[in-house]
């Protein structure tokens, strides 16, 4: 005679495999493997397998999983692309407060509104990346991008996060969220002065847009040899 | 990996461990800093031990091995509350099921029944014993948290052939066999389980005297012939008086004593289940179902009419989804519900034991 029950939905999950982080310190991972793990009979011990270097393949099934049950959503249209690894969004020209810590030379303008450029942000891997646009429309996928002329920011986009009080994750609703943490933190340093065309750089471009009540000049932007494509495939 | 895990727990507090082994020589092979012994003294060593620079394979002693989803976990843990509770369960159940609420309600049912039923309860009979929120997984009755079901079922008769036996009965006395039935079936098996026998045969030849005409009328001639005698006509079974005068009469030994006495037994038993009381909500899931799967088959002979009525009853269970032959529906919330539902699968279960036993002594059909 056979016994069962059945009341709802039920489902067991099984230790399958195991991923292991190595880095030189607690807060960095330089390289991860994955492992197969092996229930011995008596079920008691488990051990692993050979190690694998964890490739993106992987990870893209790990996150396929893990966000199965991901809800289907209405994108907004400011909404570029989003799946289990990116995120992005672009945002058009405004006017916007930012802050420079007391410490630099931009001390003097600090809490100004400044004019900004169409921006295209990008979340991956809870990684805030920026981009500028030349023209105030919705960018396509072969639209060039422009260097982000703010501090903080490195040649590839990738914004450095610092103290900047990021959101846990990157869903739509966090997307204005991802926003204020960029532009209410403080701007620290400059990654790279000549990260704009303006002469004086970076430095001198604020100094100059915090006294220019009309919006940003384009002719300004650095080229980032880079379309929208390419800027969100780099991070998928 | 234990012993792994216990040679990393040795190393950490510093013990050598025993044997050889890579991690084991390198910290031997470390010099040792001869102020630094001197300073701490032979009791500090260990902690001056630095970290091994060997690579050792992390340890999973400790981490889960599984984790069991469960999307009724309300109704489930209250059941399971319950059958603590009402002392049906126990916490061997609980660490022989692994802590998975699931596999505990189902231990604590499979306990119940073979406790009740012993070890015959696995045999003979194709039957299964199932603890379910709904009788019928194809409707979308919504589901209640205060009503669960422990139902049984099957989906293949066990085919029998019982013909000799009720003509060795009727030499003893013509009105043995249908008491015998009568027991053994009407008020004993029967109760909880489909049987097809001659009562299926009866009811078709009387649909066709009473429906039929012409060449019909005849078929039901024929097969009211084909019928023994001691069943043909609806005889009325023996008392209980007569029926144990007749058994004390037999030497205990005989198959046939024996048969008797487990049909007197099976009916006892069966009468300790009472009746279950299935309100509108219980009908309405019931509602989409056909008739039962017959569990068991009951034969004269090899090729006889039972044979040909158990073909009838299957091709008709198989046109819808069959109901399942018990219903035992309870409140996983009520302690006492709970405990009369489990207790009445107990009693089914050694009906099911019995009659296990008795069906033993009877032949496979063709066999």
């Amino acid at each position: 005679m056979d016994f069962g029950v059945s009341i709802g939905e039920s489902h067991i999950f099984r230790i399958q495999k195991a991923v292991l982080l190595y880095g030189p310190n607690p807060h960095s991972c330089s390289f991860a493997t994955v492992h197969d793990v092996r229930v011995q009979e008596d079920e008691e011990t488990a051990s692993l397998g050979e190690a694998q270097l964890v490739r993106i393949e992987f990870l893209r099934e790990l996150v396929k999983g893990l966000s199965s049950n991901a809800p289907s959503e209405v994108f907004p249209e400011n909404v570029l692309t989003r799946n289990e690894l990116v995120t992005a969004w672009w945002t058009p020209a405004q006017r916007r407060t930012m802050f420079f810590a007391a410490d630099t030379t931009l001390a003097e303008v600090d809490g100004k509104k400044f004019p900004t450029p169409p921006l295209v942000f990008r979340v991956a891997a809870s990684i805030l990346s920026v981009r500028a646009l030349a023209e105030d429309i919705r960018p396509n996928a072969a639209t060039p991008l422009f260097m982000a002329p703010f501090w903080n920011v490195f040649d590839d986009g990738r914004v450095c996060h610092g103290s900047m009080r990021a959101p846990d994750d990157a869903s739509l609703k966090a997307l204005e969220l991802w926003e204020k943490a960029f532009f209410g933190s403080n701007f620290t340093h400059t990654i790279r002065d000549s990260i704009c065309l303006y002469e004086g750089g970076s430095e001198a471009l604020w100094k100059a847009m915090a006294v220019r009540p009309l919006s940003f000049p384009p002719h300004y932007l650095k080229d980032a040899q880079q379309t929208l494509q390419e800027f969100i495939s780099h991070g998928a | 990996m234990q012993a792994v895990a216990t040679r990393i727990g040795n190393l950490r507090q510093g013990r050598q461990p025993r044997g050889g082994g890579q991690v084991s020589t390198s910290i031997r092979r470390r010099p040792t800093n001869p102020a630094h012994r001197a300073a701490a003294g032979y009791a500090a060593a260990p902690a001056l031990i630095a970290p091994h620079t060997a690579f050792a394979i992390p340890s999973l002693f400790g981490v889960e091995k599984e984790y069991a989803y469960q999307d009724s976990t309300p109704i489930v843990c209250s059941l399971a509350k319950s059958l603590l509770r009402a002392g049906i369960a126990t916490q061997e159940h609980w660490e022989a099921s692994k802590k998975r609420p699931l596999w505990f309600i189902q231990q604590a049912l499979r306990g119940v029944m073979e406790a009740a039923g012993g070890k015959d309860l696995h045999n003979h009979f194709v039957l299964g014993a199932m603890v379910t929120e709904s009788l019928d997984m194809y409707t979308s009755h919504e589901p209640r948290e205060d009503r669960l079901y422990i139902i049984m079922d099957g989906d293949q008769p066990t085919m029998l052939r019982i013909g000799e036996v009720y003509e060795d009965m009727a030499q003893l006395h013509e009105r043995l066999p249908v008491t015998f039935w009568s027991k053994f079936v009407c008020q004993g098996f029967g109760r909880f389980f489909r049987v097809v026998d001659q009562g299926d045969v009866q009811q078709q030849i009387e649909n066709l005297e009473e429906l039929g005409e012409g060449e019909e009328l005849k078929q039901a001639k024929s097969m009211k012939a084909d019928l023994p005698l001691y069943m043909r006509e609806r005889m009325k079974p023996l008392s209980d008086r007569t029926y144990r005068e007749i058994l004390h009469g037999l030497s205990p030994r005989t198959k046939l004593s024996k048969m008797l006495a487990m049909a007197d037994e099976i009916e006892r038993v069966a009468a300790t289940a009472g009746r279950v009381q299935l309100d509108d909500y219980d009908e309405e899931g019931l509602y989409d179902l056909g008739e039962c799967y017959p569990i068991l088959s009951l034969h004269f002979g090899n090729a006889d009419l039972v044979r040909g009525a158990v073909d009838e009853v299957v091709n008709t269970v198989m046109q819808s989804t069959a109901s399942p032959n018990v219903i035992i529906p309870f409140n996983p919330l009520d302690i006492e519900s709970v405990r009369a539902a489990f207790g009445r699968a107990g009693t089914i279960g050694k009906v099911i034991g019995l009659s296990a036993q008795l069906t033993y002594m009877l032949p496979y059909l063709d066999e």
